[in-house]
């Protein structure tokens, strides 16, 4: 099943020769060929690959382009496996893997680069069938599957993958906590939490002290806060975006939250302190607080508490402060419209055409044609996924507002109305 | 070195806030809530309440106001001046007595409690032994009485409160002598009134509540007289010539009896009668009795209750009887206590008024004027008549718009007697008020109405009824309440308190006055807008309402709320004042939630739940019409206000019919129902917050989806530059609860064309806040960074016009943040962020000038916003920098935050109560609280002849040694203080003595 790195070099030549284009000869009298079924935009292709003769990849992703008549466009490979899943083609690997699992047929899924981002994972070719590409999002261990193709492996944060959650400042937090980052940008998955007011315990020299603190009470089935497995029911939230909620009220660490709500930076010292990230300096960390238990802490809700997130100055580090901005930064979400007015305000202008009786009206309601009465188109307000597909589809929409509207799914009348951003 | 630049420019910058920002609470308007006990010094001539709060309150000539609050959180339930002192004497309804004084400190009075008193029993007895019912202070000043529950009279001295334990007039010592034949010697009760002999300053009158009333003898401690009456006693009076004592009744009725000896003839055998004044049929307590002679003439009796219990037991009434006239005085709330004053310096003469203190007003009545007729209270007027739902206050009124304002108020005030204000006490030492500044009031009655708010002085100018526009269905019984000829009792409406509205449609939701033009607006709670101008003839004209819909073809909606208002279609007669020409109907008729006015531009802008509409008031016509509603938000299509009006209308109907079974409940048993009914209350209310209160907050990012995203909040005029820099033109900016601001270029005709060239307004802008918090507020900024002054304010010289040269900036106020944009290219500048750090988000906000102390000539501008925390903030401009921060309010005083309304010169008013501002002040220049002294006035014993009677004169000398020690204290201290009228006063006691 698994070729051998050997015979490479001689394969391409060798491929070519036996996969006319329309062969539609049955190939798979033998064990030695697989049948490829190959689909790139409408058109299909079918063709026979050898199954333990055939090259590498690169040798592969050529073979289509050939048949597929499209040199130089920058492509992504992607294959149905066995589960139906869609696993994308981008090295030696998968492409054996790919070659070894078609059963009997290999389907490939041809894509250009520069369309919206193919989603790989579960049942992702389901959906993608059904319409749903977008939502399906997994976090994969293996960086591998998503890296560029020509450069082979890449080092650095997955480019076609966009980041929801990440643990923050772990460093500098003590292992009790945890820094939460959750990115709401794009998605319309709601962030899905709920908060309450508790009792929090405090290990004070004074003794065991209780506190009134705050908790998560729930999560929402689906919701980003749940979908990310970093935040639990109980949880103790100790601060939001770097700022200490001892002594505010359950209102006002709800109003922080959503204020907050485009990039929210939670805090929280896990009900569960079983799942810790225990970072370098712990042992020293454990040994010079003496915390009653708190690595193996029960998950109970009055969990024990070394020294209080008050007194500790645990601050959100400036790297994470300066990601936050860049990225999130709300002045870039406020969507202002401004209309360009046709004929600059001009009073000698108007006057002068209104002095001529007849045309008084026209000349008002003809210029500003969208003037008294006219509602302007409804749903000015771009998709909240505006934040996140800024990134490529800027220089599109400030164009003009036919491409705004193939971009975002809110539809633009054209209305004189200009998008600046 | 740049760091130290740095560390000098902030330690500049933190002195030049202290010279500009200080937070003080200044004085409390209007009448003060739940008045308990009433108290008057004749001598001082002032008049003091308490209040079942535990506040006493202190009212002199107008401008003479003291507070004082009791440590102990309980009601007080009596309040007695020390005669010919300074020196005040509290109950509270926790059986503690408190002595206040009013000291001079750096030429002015302040209010001062110097001491507290609990009595104490002997060891064992029960407390109710102990627990006071009854106080008198004696005429000597040095003594108080007081009597208990038990039935015992104790005597202590003031202002040290030394009990006096060998003159305690103890229960078993009357009821040893009181003759066998009253009604077996059961139990006296406890002692329910204290009266002392006004001739003969050492007798007093014991009152128990059995009914039996001895006289009894300071000096030689023992009883002269029983008064053997067999009702239980509600109240006593010693007439002034010492003759006779009047006794009142549970059951309506009142004795007079005949003071002195047995020797009495026939005649006056006949004059110790009894009387039930309303009687046959049974009735209620007379709960006090007073009454005055005059110069000449049959004197003047004065009591209250003594209604027939069946028909009119529901009525507060005080009757007033002198010669053939009676009138039983009706007033609009219970009766907490009156007294009457008298002419003449040491107030001996006639009674010339009557001063009633009810639980929702201060009524006073002339007595010398035929009719008797109300006195226009200067203070303590009111707020709350009609529910207030909205109030904007006016800076700097122009003495024209002033004096027309007042003269058509004082044509609505002629029903009032012309006799000046009778309270005369103290000295205003206030500097008079820099500028006339106007509060208006909007009421749910859809009244408006204008105060003076310059000064210490909340006082009423005018009043406003937008009511005659409509149709409405007015309670005809209110009509026939009015006293029919030969009714019996004669009853006489008296008060203004009337919270029972009409109809909920026409409360008053927003208010805009031009100071300069006399033009106002005022928008209601059924989408009714009026525009109003002030005219000081009567007209008899037509108000045409012009329907808007704002819905604008948005489909598939169903408005669920309450109807428009009926609007009358024939001519109306509108008295001299503020007279409605035109009238804006919203169509949803929703609750109108905002409203401006551009009277230069003559322009009214309103916004609703469904969108905002610009409309021309000259031409008469709709110049812009805006639907900001999401076709998805179901709640703001249904009118959120159906539910919450059955429920209000339901709590009015059974609040009626409270009102009328409620029963008087007699004197003592009130404070213990009170108590039940507060616990009752706050059980409630923790029991609704635990239910309104859900245990979890949801975490969500704001969405388009959200309710009420389309609710207008704000609306701005302003002369811009909205598409290029050279060219500035008329814009109305509109903020909606969404976080979206719209912009409109209006093209607004020359003056010459105004008339006949149509205003147009053409969307300019659109800006949506990404964290989609509401607007509260839009502010543009000239080229220098102050605020646009308002309509014609530049006109009328009164500020500097904008810098039109720089270029302009726009001010994005949202409950979450202030964003400063660039204009005309709406890009953000920058931004300061409240909710995000510490979790409170802007309720109130508006432009406030700030002057310096120190300089008179700098001065700057700032945006002042309360929190829904209930803090104070102040933000500069235009550089959004957070200055200053005081709490202010309650944060669970969410009635409170939202009455909340600013000055433009630092200050604010909010409600502590339905009827009562707070007046508070950011501004260390602007600071209006008061100012003033009250001295002791030179007191001879002339007024009381008898009282140089041996035994009256002995029996001053003897109390004078008991407390020589502290005479001389207090002689020291006085003449420290360089009050030479009371060391004079005391120099006359010894030489009398």
């Amino acid at each position: 099943m698994v070729l051998a790195a050997g015979p490479k070099r001689t394969e391409p030549s060798r491929m070519s020769r036996q996969l006319p284009p329309q062969q539609k000869t049955p190939i798979r009298l033998t064990d030695t060929v697989v049948e490829v079924k190959s689909k790139f935009e409408a058109e299909y292709r079918r063709f026979g690959l050898k199954r333990n003769g055939s090259g590498g990849f690169q040798e592969f992703y050529r073979l289509l382009q050939t048949i597929h008549h499209i040199h130089g466009v920058d492509v992504l490979l992607g294959y149905a496996d066995i589960h139906g899943d869609l696993l994308p083609i981008n090295n030696d690997e998968n492409f054996y893997k790919a070659v070894s699992s078609a059963n009997p047929l290999l389907r490939i899924i041809i894509t250009k680069r520069e369309d919206e981002p193919v989603v790989y994972g579960t049942n992702s070719l389901q959906r993608r069938k059904k319409g749903l590409g977008l939502t399906g999002l997994r976090t994969t261990g293996s960086g591998t599957i998503h890296s560029k193709s020509k450069s082979g492996l890449m080092i650095g944060p997955p480019q076609n993958f966009r980041q929801i959650s990440s643990i923050i400042d772990v460093d500098i937090l003590p292992e009790t906590h945890r820094r939460v980052r959750l990115h709401k940008h794009g998605t319309k998955k709601p962030l899905g939490f709920y908060i309450r007011d508790g009792v929090s315990v405090r290990v004070t020299p004074q003794g065991v002290e209780k506190v009134p603190g705050v908790f998560i009470s729930r999560l929402v089935r689906g919701g980003l806060a749940e979908s990310t497995g970093l935040l639990a029911v109980n949880d103790e939230i100790l601060e939001v975006n770097g700022i200490d909620v001892a002594g505010k009220s359950l209102d006002q660490v709800t109003d922080m939250m959503v204020a907050n709500s485009h990039n929210l930076i939670v805090t929280v010292k896990p009900a569960n302190q079983r799942n810790n990230v225990v970072h370098r300096e712990s042992k020293n960390f454990m040994g010079n607080s003496g915390s009653v238990g708190s690595a193996g802490s029960t998950g109970s809700v009055l969990s024990h508490e070394s020294p209080s997130p008050a007194s500790q100055s645990n601050p959100i580090t400036a790297s994470s402060i300066a990601e936050g901005d860049s990225e999130d930064e709300d002045d870039d979400g406020d969507i202002i419209l401004e209309n360009d007015c046709p004929t600059a305000y001009n009073p000698h202008l108007v006057t002068k055409r209104n002095s001529v009786k007849l045309n008084g009206e026209s000349s008002c309601s003809g210029p500003h044609p969208s003037a008294v009465g006219r509602p302007l188109p409804q749903s000015m307000s771009l998709p909240s996924s505006i934040g996140a597909s800024l990134g490529y589809s800027s220089n599109t929409m400030s164009g003009h507002n036919g491409s705004l509207a193939s971009s975002s799914q809110d539809s633009m009348k054209d209305d004189g109305t200009e998008l600046t951003l | 070195m740049k760091r130290f630049r740095r560390h000098g420019h902030e330690s500049q910058r933190d002195r030049l806030k202290q010279e500009l920002y200080q937070f003080s609470k200044t004085v409390e308007h209007g009448f003060p809530h739940q008045p308990s006990a009433l108290g008057y010094s004749p001598s001082l001539q002032l008049l003091a309440i308490g209040t079942r709060s535990g506040a006493i309150k202190l009212y002199g000539t107008p401008g003479v106001e003291f507070m004082g609050l009791h440590d102990e959180n309980a009601a007080v339930t009596q309040v007695h001046f020390m005669p010919h002192q300074a020196d005040m004497v509290t109950l509270l309804d926790d059986n503690s007595l408190h002595m206040w004084t009013l000291r001079r400190h750096k030429g002015l009075s302040e209010l001062l409690e110097i001491g507290r008193f609990m009595l104490m029993g002997p060891p064992g007895a029960p407390p109710s032994v102990t627990r006071v019912t009854a106080v008198l202070p004696h005429s000597s000043g040095e003594l108080l009485l007081l009597g208990t529950e038990g039935g015992h009279v104790f005597v202590v001295e003031v202002p040290g409160f030394r009990e006096l334990e060998e003159r305690n007039i103890s229960l078993d010592q009357v009821s040893n002598s009181v003759p066998v034949d009253y009604i077996g010697r059961r139990n006296l009760e406890h002692v329910e009134a204290l009266q002392e002999n006004p001739t003969n300053p050492s007798q007093v009158v014991i009152g128990y509540g059995r009914g039996l009333m001895v006289i009894w003898d300071l000096e030689n401690q023992c009883a002269i007289q029983h008064i053997p009456a067999t009702q239980q006693l509600e109240s006593m009076w010693w007439t002034e010539d010492g003759s006779y004592i009047l006794s009142s009744h549970s059951d309506g009725s009142y004795c007079r009896w005949r003071v002195g000896g047995q020797e009495e003839t026939e005649e006056e055998e006949e004059k110790e009668k009894s009387d039930i004044p309303y009687g046959h049929f049974p009735c209620k307590a007379i709960t006090k009795i007073v009454q005055l002679p005059t110069e000449e003439g049959p004197p003047f009796l004065l009591f209250s209750g003594g209604m027939p219990r069946a028909s009119y037991g529901d009525r507060h009434c005080i009757t007033v009887i002198h010669s053939k006239t009676h009138v039983a005085l009706d007033f609009t709330s219970r009766i907490i206590d009156f007294f009457v004053i008298r002419d003449g310096l040491e107030q001996t003469g006639d009674p010339s008024v009557l001063l009633v203190l009810v639980e929702e007003e201060l009524v006073v009545i002339d007595l010398q004027t035929e009719g008797w007729p109300v006195i226009q209270t200067p203070y303590l007027v009111p707020l709350h008549s009609s529910a207030i739902t909205c109030s904007q206050h006016v800076s700097a009124i122009p003495l024209k718009l002033w004096e027309r304002i007042i003269a058509v108020g004082e044509l609505q005030k002629t029903h009032y007697s012309k006799k000046p204000w009778p309270i005369t006490g103290g000295q205003n030492l206030g500097p008079d008020p820099p500028q006339r500044d106007l509060l208006l009031t909007g009421h749910e009655d859809g009244t408006v109405r204008f105060w003076d708010a310059s000064g210490v002085c909340l006082y009423p100018l005018y009043k406003l009824s937008t009511a005659a526009v409509f149709h409405t269905d007015a309670d005809p019984n209110d009509n026939l309440n009015q006293s029919a000829e030969g009714e019996w009792p004669p009853f006489r409406k008296v008060g203004c308190f009337d919270p029972y509205s009409d109809d909920p449609r026409l409360g008053i939701q927003k208010i805009h006055l031009c100071k300069y033009s006399g033009y106002l607006t005022v928008a209601g709670t059924a989408g009714q807008i009026l525009v109003l101008e002030l005219n000081d003839e009567a007209a008899e004209q037509t108000v045409e309402a012009k329907v808007v819909d704002l819905l604008q073809g948005q489909e598939g909606f169903r408005w669920k709320g309450h109807t428009q208002l009926d609007v009358r279609e024939e001519p109306v007669l509108f008295p001299p004042g503020f007279q409605p020409f035109t009238l804006v109907q919203c169509q949803p008729p929703a609750v109108v939630t905002a409203l401006n006015l551009h009277s230069e531009w003559k322009l009214v802008a309103f916004g609703t739940s469904h969108g905002f509409g610009l409309y021309d008031y000259q031409q008469k016509n709709n110049v812009l019409i805006k639907c900001t509603l999401n076709p998805s938000d179901q709640l703001a299509l249904e009118g959120p206000l159906s539910r919450v009006k059955s429920i209000k209308k339901s709590l009015r109907q059974s609040f009626r019919r409270i009102r009328r079974s409620r029963v008087s409940l007699r004197k003592h048993h009130v404070t213990n129902s009170s108590k039940l009914q507060e616990a009752n209350a706050r059980l409630e209310a923790e029991l609704a917050e635990m239910e309104l209160a859900p245990v979890q907050r949801k975490i969500e990012a704001r969405s388009s989806d959200d309710s009420f995203t389309g609710l207008v909040r704000t609306l701005y005029f302003a002369d811009t530059f909205l598409s290029d820099s050279s060219h500035n033109t008329p814009s109305l900016w509109a903020g909606t609860n969404g976080g979206c601001v719209f912009a409109y270029m209006l093209r607004v005709p020359a003056v010459e064309h105004r008339a006949d060239e149509p205003v147009t307004a053409q969307p300019a802008k659109e800006i949506q806040l990404m964290h989609r918090a509401p607007v509260v507020g839009v502010v543009v900024l000239d080229g220098h960074g102050a605020p646009l002054p308002e309509p014609l304010e530049v006109a009328h010289d009164l500020a500097r016009s904008p810098d039109m040269q720089g270029s302009h900036h726009l001010v994005v106020i949202s409950e979450e943040q202030f964003k400063v944009f660039t204009l005309p290219k709406v890009s953000s500048k920058m931004k300061l962020k409240l909710t995000a750090v510490d979790g409170s988000r802007v309720r109130r906000v508006g432009v406030a000038w700030f002057g310096s102390n120190c300089k008179e000539d700098y001065s700057e501008s700032g945006l002042i916003f309360l929190t829904n925390q209930g803090d104070v903030h102040v933000v500069s401009l235009p550089h959004v920098k957070m200055q200053v921060q005081y709490p202010c309010i309650r944060r669970e005083d969410v009635s409170g935050i939202a009455s909340c309304v600013f000055t433009k010169h630092g200050q604010g008013f909010y409600l502590i109560s339905p009827s009562e501002f707070e007046r508070f002040s950011l501004s260390t220049r602007f600071v209006v609280e008061p100012r003033c002294l009250v001295e002791v006035p030179l007191h001879l014993d002339s007024s009381n002849p008898h009282r140089a009677e041996p035994g009256g004169a002995t029996s001053a000398h003897r109390t004078t040694q008991h407390s020589e020690d502290a005479e001389v204290l207090q002689e020291i201290q006085k003449s420290l203080e360089g009050d030479q009228t009371s060391f004079l006063e005391n120099n006359v006691k010894h030489a009398v003595a």
